[in-house]
């Protein structure tokens, strides 16, 4: 699969007439991954159902590889190869994994790709935890559990851009962890990502490039190494660490 | 008491279809259509026209009737309801509320006031042991239950059903996973057309075809879907089978005029008590 | 011809205190009141039978009054909990049980049979001849009476306390204000209102049975508040007297075009109420009247 980047160019977008995200640019170039973090109420989910196409922005363009998709529904967008794992309600709760795994990859899935039988396997083998619950209720599952399932169910169709809004939210230390370690291995393969993230060292860790999102506007927009170590995000963001 | 058992399930299975048809919709767009019951009368009506005004014989007309008048919910739904959906469910309400009077009386302009009956054989009724059955009841059992059926295995195992579940259970997530609202939209309303001209056939059947019909049904159909906790299409065929049996029992101590009475008492009783429904999950209200 | 104008002028007027009773009840309070023909049919039916036994007119209006008002405010108590789309069915539904009940019940309500010889209230007063200008008088009055309270109640701090009850329940919760308490108050104020003006539904045909009473008032009703703006009760007004006016005045087209039965007219009129009701909450949805503050503030904006 060829490798897509995102780009986001002076992004203006917020609810009800209200801005929030104030002329954002950023640019998370193929096969990379971009971090995005910040305080809470800074317009990082915002900024991402704007990625994604949940919400249209009131000025500025967004683009998908060679493709202006400013314009794109969110299903169009997601047909384009853009995968999406909400913070919240990230699962469909009344149907079962396997189901959930099922919708993951039947309305995205480019026709001459990989069999679903095929696909699923491959997910299983990132997240052999959920190869158990397949016949499950999704929203009987543990909170560790159905992010997984969210992940499986994007990584599904083989997504080319995978968007995560606060992937280790709610996650035990642990959980998060290990979650990361999986999200290691995706962008591994090649996928381009754009996560939005709480956690900073966990997400920073994890980036090529990083971010710092404060009150909608972009504060610092840096390799991930060098906003870590940027004294100000050290002081902000990490605890003084 | 056998008897009344039985003919309490067929007045359930009456209610089961357009129960099921409400929920949808509601389950699907989050507004509950008041004119269902127009819709019930609209479907029966289409099928009076194919039945006795141009001669064919009922099954037929009750399947060209249920499409054509799926495609009518469809082309209602782009005149009236889609320009108002990103409105308050109210709003909703109050249009689906002209909806049913414009419908109705575009029925009473062609068609008059009198009742009209289908053009079906009289046949005398079955008899199992002391349990009457008859024929009238009988079609309603099989077409309900082989539409019931129908339905069931499309939301279980077919593409479409999934999808329509997706956007019941969580309209974002369904859209990022590429499933385009306005296809499900038009395939709850197609689903919902055709089970509602049905069940006008069979009521039609049962009793006779005449304006009101569907307005003496509006308020048990109502009932049936909230006792499935309104936001379970499957659960509503369960509330309508309920409300069937607990309408014909009540009969024992209650004039049967006043059936619409011990529906509305069901339903008062539960939304105090049970507000997300006596089979539904919890639906949190806004 | 003016008997035709008094005439529809009544009637008009009746619906106008329909409208003004619901604009209370949506308009301002956001409850939908989809039984709103039950409760008018309570009324017209309480003062009916009343004054069939004697009792005198105004005595009798006023006992209905307070009864539908009762009801109303029962009927609000079922929906403790609930959102919107249930207070509709149920007010609905109480107002078909009613209507049941009413039918059913004969040796109370002389069923089907309908009640007749309903007596007028301050009939003496008028000379001979004008008893139906006399009685448009007094209906004229009750609307202005009703205007004028409600836009009392509008600008009052219960008035405040019950937009703020449509726009954010959790807010007034969240003062310490309880919603039901409002919400009941704001049944019981509109059932009087509707009590009022099933009561002179009742006066001005003399005779009544439940075929009078159906949904189709509620309709009006929704179609007074649609165009006239949702809380203007001005608007409410202005829309009674233009477009119901017109509605109810096509009843007179039967004499003038041939062919045309009065069930037809009736369809068409009814149509036209339905579908005009659609498109104004399409392309007008603030309605004519002027919006005392957007309903629509955004309640979307959160991150």
């Amino acid at each position: 699969m060829r490798a897509t980047g995102l780009e986001m160019r002076n992004v203006v977008a917020g609810y009800g007439g209200q801005p929030i995200l104030h002329r954002v640019t950023l640019s998370v170039r193929a096969g990379e991954t971009l971090v995005v973090v910040g305080p809470n109420g800074s317009g990082k989910s915002t900024l991402m159902k704007t990625a994604v196409g949940l919400l249209r922005p009131f000025s500025g363009a967004v683009q998908l590889g060679d493709t202006d998709v400013t314009e794109l529904s969110a299903p169009a967008r997601a047909a384009r190869g853009l995968a999406y794992v909400p913070q919240e309600a990230n699962i469909f709760r009344n149907m079962t994994v396997l189901e959930n795994l099922q919708v993951g990859h039947e309305f995205v899935a480019p026709l001459n790709g990989p069999p679903f039988a095929e696909r699923l396997e491959s997910v299983l083998g990132l997240f052999p935890e959920i190869r158990a619950k397949l016949r499950s209720a999704a929203g009987h599952l543990s909170g560790g559990q159905r992010q997984m399932v969210a992940m499986a169910a994007a990584l599904m169709p083989e997504p080319s851009v995978l968007a995560l809004d606060e992937p280790s939210a709610g996650l035990s230390p642990r959980n998060a962890e290990l979650l990361f370690e999986v999200i290691g291995r995706v962008a591994q393969s090649g996928v381009t990502m754009l996560i939005v993230e709480q956690n900073t060292r966990l997400g920073l860790g994890a980036a090529d490039q990083g971010v710092v999102l404060v009150a909608g506007r972009i504060r610092l927009a840096a390799p991930a190494a060098e906003v870590l170590a940027d004294p100000e995000i050290r002081r902000l963001y990490l605890g003084g660490a | 008491m056998g008897q009344l058992l039985v003919n309490g399930i067929v007045a359930g299975l009456l209610l089961a279809l357009p129960a099921l048809a409400l929920s949808l919709t509601f389950s699907v767009l989050r507004f509950a259509n008041y004119a269902i019951g127009s819709y019930l009368t609209c479907g029966a009506y289409l099928v009076y026209v194919g039945n006795v005004v141009l001669g064919m014989p009922l099954w037929l007309a009750a399947g060209a009737g249920a499409i054509l008048f799926a495609g009518i919910a469809v082309a209602i739904d782009w005149l009236a309801f889609r320009p108002l959906r990103d409105r308050s469910s109210v709003t909703l309400l109050v249009a689906s509320m002209g909806v049913a009077i414009a419908l109705e009386n575009v029925i009473r302009l062609f068609a008059g006031n009198a009742p009209r009956a289908y053009d079906v054989p009289v046949a005398r009724p079955i008899r199992l042991g002391d349990i009457r059955l008859n024929h009238e009841q009988l079609t309603i059992l099989i077409t309900v239950t082989a539409a019931l059926a129908v339905v069931w295995i499309v939301f279980r195992f077919t593409r479409l059903g999934r999808m329509m579940r997706a956007v019941a259970d969580n309209p974002d997530l369904a859209a990022v996973r590429g499933i385009a609202r306005a296809r499900v939209v038009a395939s709850v309303w197609m689903i919902s057309g055709v089970l509602v001209s049905l069940s006008g056939v069979l009521i039609g059947l049962d009793a006779n075809v005449e304006p009101q019909m569907g307005w003496t049904y509006l308020l048990p159909v109502f009932t049936a879907a909230i006792l499935g906790g309104i936001a379970s299409p499957m659960a509503a065929v369960a509330g309508a089978l309920t409300l069937g049996v607990a309408e014909e029992l009540a009969t024992l101590v209650m004039p049967v005029h006043y059936r619409t009475i011990v529906s509305f008492l069901l339903m008062a009783t539960l939304l105090l008590l049970r507000p997300w429904g006596l089979f539904g999950k919890r639906w949190v209200t806004k | 011809m003016t008997v035709y104008l008094i005439s529809t002028l009544t009637v008009v007027a009746i619906a106008a205190l329909a409208g003004l009773a619901l604009n209370l009840q949506w308009g301002l309070g956001g409850l939908v009141n989809f039984g709103l023909f039950g409760f008018y049919m309570l009324g017209a039916y309480i003062a009916g039978l009343l004054t069939v036994q004697g009792v005198p007119p105004l005595l009798a209006l006023l006992v209905a009054m307070i009864g539908v008002a009762a009801l109303s405010a029962a009927s609000a108590l079922i929906s403790v909990r609930l959102s919107e789309d249930y207070l509709a069915i149920v007010t609905l539904g109480f107002a078909e049980c009613l209507r049941l009940v009413i039918s059913y019940e004969a040796w109370l309500t002389k069923g089907m049979l309908g009640v007749a010889g309903i007596a007028r209230p301050l009939q003496d007063l008028w000379p001979r001849g004008f008893a139906d200008t006399g009685f448009l008088g007094l209906s004229l009055l009750a609307v202005f009476i009703v205007y004028v309270l409600l836009q009392g109640v509008a600008r009052s701090p219960f008035g405040r306390l019950v937009r703020a009850t449509r726009d954010d329940p959790g807010v007034v919760e969240a003062l310490g204000k309880s919603v039901l308490s409002v919400r009941v108050r704001v049944f019981a104020v509109g059932g009087a209102i509707l009590g009022l003006a099933g009561s002179l539904h009742a006066f001005y045909y003399t005779y009544i049975d439940p075929t009078q009473f159906g949904p189709i008032i509620t309709a009006y009703a929704f179609m007074a508040v649609v165009v006239g703006g949702r809380g203007s009760n001005r608007g409410v007004l202005i829309a009674a007297f233009t477009l119901i006016f017109l509605l109810e005045g096509s009843r007179f087209l039967i004499d003038l075009v041939p062919g045309l039965g009065a069930s037809e007219l009736a369809a068409i009129r009814l149509f036209l109420v339905g579908t005009g009701l659609v498109v104004l909450l399409i392309f007008k949805p603030d309605g004519f009247g002027r919006e005392p503050r957007s309903a629509l503030a955004d309640r979307t904006s959160r991150l």
